[in-house]
């Protein structure tokens, strides 16, 4: 069972020991998939249990409770997210892109729209189907640390680099030759690429003025 | 109120649901971010901050994943996880905390000597492997690049071992008695 879903990454979570990008993924693909939820559930007893016999008991100060009290009455609970079809979704996004550009005439604001709508996409993605992950490989000592989501059905590919001005992009590496996939771009720390169709992909690289900065091969 | 009763509670998304959870696993989750974090005020942000954050997402918890303390227990967890790592990174020390910093063995930080003993127990059953790869993770908090980093071995087998050594776990740790953390 664990081979059919996200495999060992549920156990990663439970530890702690991902970054805030891959722990969001897993909570999005845990949200929609009972068998991922109950091998976390598991991992997460195993966790709790070790924390019974290491961490001492304390007594929370009185005013925490006041305070959780009085946030949780001004937080409106999001409404869950239905299950996307992400070919549909991209199409209504690309044309709602298109009509964005039309209106503003702007670079900057389009770039923007293109990202959300791009990160967007990413999550459902994540949300609905299984993926595996990896760090890619440095090549140069000062290429920024970047990982990459590989899904399995359909092959989507998001890639993280962890610097909001990587000044790369990312290139797909095919049995054939290779393509250019795109630019990251831009998400608050980080900067983003959603590839929503690379089934040929086996591995990718960040390059920089064609230059390699690091790689990684498809799990 | 039960803990089956809470989790329906939270799970329906009833008003107060938010408060009594907090008020039935208060000592929990503040000792866990308190113990992770090492200061009154940032553990009292971090269990403030997660509650909030997945009481606004209402697809966060699910009855399969178990149950809603140890839900909540692991979410405040990693919450203040990320917190330490983000300080960290912060004032650049990162990797200092990460590769140099000299480190206290472990055991020396469980008061209890039954629990020391039961702890040393469980991990004594693991390969030397694992147990060294669990140990930088859960005691030290790093994230599985540091980990890979400082024993020089490739992610993907730490990932795996972490992985292997924590399910192992599962087996020989002794249930959690009644009343503890």
């Amino acid at each position: 069972m664990k081979d059919q879903h996200m495999g060992d990454i549920v156990e990663l979570y439970a530890l702690g020991v991902l970054d805030r990008d891959e722990a969001r993924g897993v909570e999005m693909h845990v949200a929609t998939c009972a068998d991922c939820a109950r091998l976390l559930g598991e991992a997460e007893r195993t966790v709790t249990s070790l924390d019974a016999l290491t961490v001492p008991r304390l007594e929370p100060p009185p005013e925490l409770a006041a305070r959780i009290a009085a946030s949780s009455r001004v937080v409106t609970p999001l409404r869950p997210r239905r299950p996307v079809n992400v070919a549909r979704w991209g199409a209504l996004a690309a044309s709602l892109l298109v009509a964005a550009v039309g209106v503003t005439g702007t670079r900057e604001i389009a770039n923007d729209r293109a990202t959300i709508a791009s990160d967007d996409r990413a999550f459902s993605a994540i949300a609905v189907s299984h993926f595996l992950h990896t760090t890619l490989t440095k090549t140069v000592a000062d290429a920024p640390t970047a990982k990459v989501l590989w899904g399995k059905t359909p092959h989507w590919l998001y890639v993280i680099v962890d610097s909001p001005a990587c000044d790369c992009n990312v290139v797909g590496i095919t049995a054939t030759g290779e393509r250019d996939l795109g630019t990251p771009a831009v998400r608050d720390n980080t900067s983003t690429l959603f590839v929503p169709d690379a089934p040929d992909v086996t591995r990718i690289e960040l390059r920089r003025d064609g230059k390699t900065l690091s790689g990684a091969q498809h799990p | 109120m039960t803990d089956d009763e809470l989790a329906a509670n939270f799970v329906a998304r009833r008003p107060e649901a938010l408060e009594e959870a907090y008020r039935a696993y208060a000592p929990v989750l503040y000792s866990v971010a308190r113990h992770v974090l090492g200061s009154d005020a940032d553990a009292q942000d971090c269990v403030h901050d997660a509650l909030l954050r997945i009481w606004g997402r209402t697809d966060a918890y699910r009855p399969e994943r178990g149950s809603l303390r140890t839900f909540l227990s692991v979410c405040v967890r990693n919450e203040a996880i990320g917190r330490k790592r983000e300080a960290a990174r912060h004032f650049h020390i990162e990797q200092r905390m990460a590769l140099a910093e000299p480190e206290q063995p472990y055991e020396l930080e469980i008061a209890d000597p039954v629990d020391r003993t039961r702890l040393r127990n469980a991990l004594a059953t693991l390969p030397d492997e694992q147990r060294q790869a669990l140990e930088l993770a859960y005691f030290r908090y790093l994230s599985h690049t540091q980990i890979s980093e400082k024993l020089g071995v490739p992610l993907g087998t730490i990932k795996s071992r972490l992985a292997m050594g924590l399910r192992k776990l599962q087996n020989t740790l002794p249930a959690q008695p009644a009343g503890t953390l």
